[in-house]
């Protein structure tokens, strides 16, 4: 395991937030979740899976490794875990400026410092698509 | 890009210093606080919005309201399901299948409730059938080697953890939407499923091939951070072994 005294944690960034009702806006999950066509997350992987903002909530799985938290909130409810149809609400409802076109999940239970390299993907591909807020829903 | 995300383990948030972070006093596995209550999730929502407005940071905000409680005070709660005899079986592998069988079809009822309810299910990461479900994770349990069909998502002894993330939620999910006066916690849904019915019994049994393997692979799929029975739910009770 890695401890988290090994993490270069000083560096975080401070980026000022833009007006947060013309933000675009990402959802990062750490679930494990993805559409059940995707590949499932394997032991110890790092890599992501992209979810589409038009995504049906229906049509999301969770394959995380981890067995020590709850899952039977996102079994009844995947708000609960992935808010994105709330999300939808506040940008209809203008508290938020729009959604991005796509969304990340990775599956938390893997070693940190290898995500970094699939974290900056995720950041260009954020980038890339306009979002400048990003918001980080741990399990 | 700005970010800002919610916090379970409020030491770590302090060492990790994020830009902005809302620590929320909730189970593992809900960061958005409580299934099936928006107007909550929805606070929680604009409370982590809300941390976007600070100048400087990093932020680091508690919110203020614990989740909406699913049991209240009421008698506590109970997945119930008959125990119809079954037929003799030629083998350990076979009578464990015939108890998970029968547990399933017993749950069926109110699973498919619970599809209808929610118009989805967890239901979908292994590739295969419950029956198949059944046969591959009763036949490890026995000691054999099981034939895994070829939709399988994974190989053995990988799959394991998969068939057992699809039965768990077939059971929870069945069992949240029996009738009744009370909604689980998520602590009574665990202890009844790893405690009290055949399929807790087939995945201690399944822990305990995995955990006296000599193949390292197998190995480390079992114990406290294993994939099968999650940590809170190792004990069992003494009469646990006789479930179903």
């Amino acid at each position: 395991m890695v401890s988290l005294s090994d993490l270069p944690f000083e560096s975080a960034s401070w980026v000022p937030p833009s007006n947060i009702r013309q933000a675009k806006v990402a959802i990062i999950s750490t679930a494990g979740i993805h559409r059940s066509s995707d590949a499932r997350f394997m032991d110890g992987e790092t890599d992501y899976r992209i979810i589409p903002g038009d995504v049906d909530s229906a049509d999301l799985v969770m394959s995380h490794r981890s067995v020590n938290f709850d899952r039977s909130g996102f079994q009844q409810d995947v708000n609960v875990v992935f808010p994105l149809e709330h999300l939808r609400k506040l940008a209809a409802q203008g508290e938020i400026g729009s959604l991005a076109t796509w969304h990340y999940s990775f599956m938390g239970a893997a070693n940190p410092i290898r995500l970094q390299a699939t974290g900056a993907q995720v950041g260009r591909l954020l980038r890339e698509d306009g979002v400048t807020t990003a918001l980080l829903f741990p399990v | 890009m700005a970010t800002a995300g919610i916090s379970f383990i409020r030491e770590h948030t302090e060492q990790i210093k994020p830009p902005r972070a809302l620590w929320v006093p909730f189970e593992l596995g809900r960061p958005l606080g409580a299934p099936n209550e928006p107007e909550f999730q929805l606070d929680v929502l604009r409370a982590l919005l809300r941390t976007l407005e600070e100048d400087r940071g990093p932020v680091l905000i508690d919110y203020p309201h614990d989740a909406p409680a699913l049991s209240g005070d009421h008698e506590p709660w109970a997945c119930l399901i008959p125990a119809p005899p079954l037929e003799p079986a030629r083998s350990e592998a076979e009578a464990l299948n015939q108890r998970l069988s029968r547990e399933i079809s017993l749950l069926r009822p109110w699973y498919d409730e619970s599809v209808k309810a929610h118009g989805r299910t967890a239901v979908r990461t292994s590739g295969l059938a419950l029956a198949e479900m059944t046969s591959v994770l009763a036949a490890y349990a026995a000691g054999e080697t099981p034939q895994v069909p070829s939709t399988a998502v994974a190989s053995m002894p990988y799959l394991l953890r998969f068939l057992a993330d699809d039965l768990k939620a077939y059971y929870l999910e069945a069992a949240v939407a029996q009738p009744g006066g009370s909604s689980p916690s998520s602590t009574e849904l665990g202890r009844w499923l790893f405690h009290e019915t055949a399929l807790g019994d087939v995945l201690f049994r399944v822990l305990g091939r995995l955990a006296s393997s000599e193949d390292q692979r197998e190995n480390r799929l079992s114990g406290t951070t294993g994939v099968i029975v999650p940590r809170a739910y190792m004990k069992r009770p003494a009469n646990a072994d006789r479930a179903g």
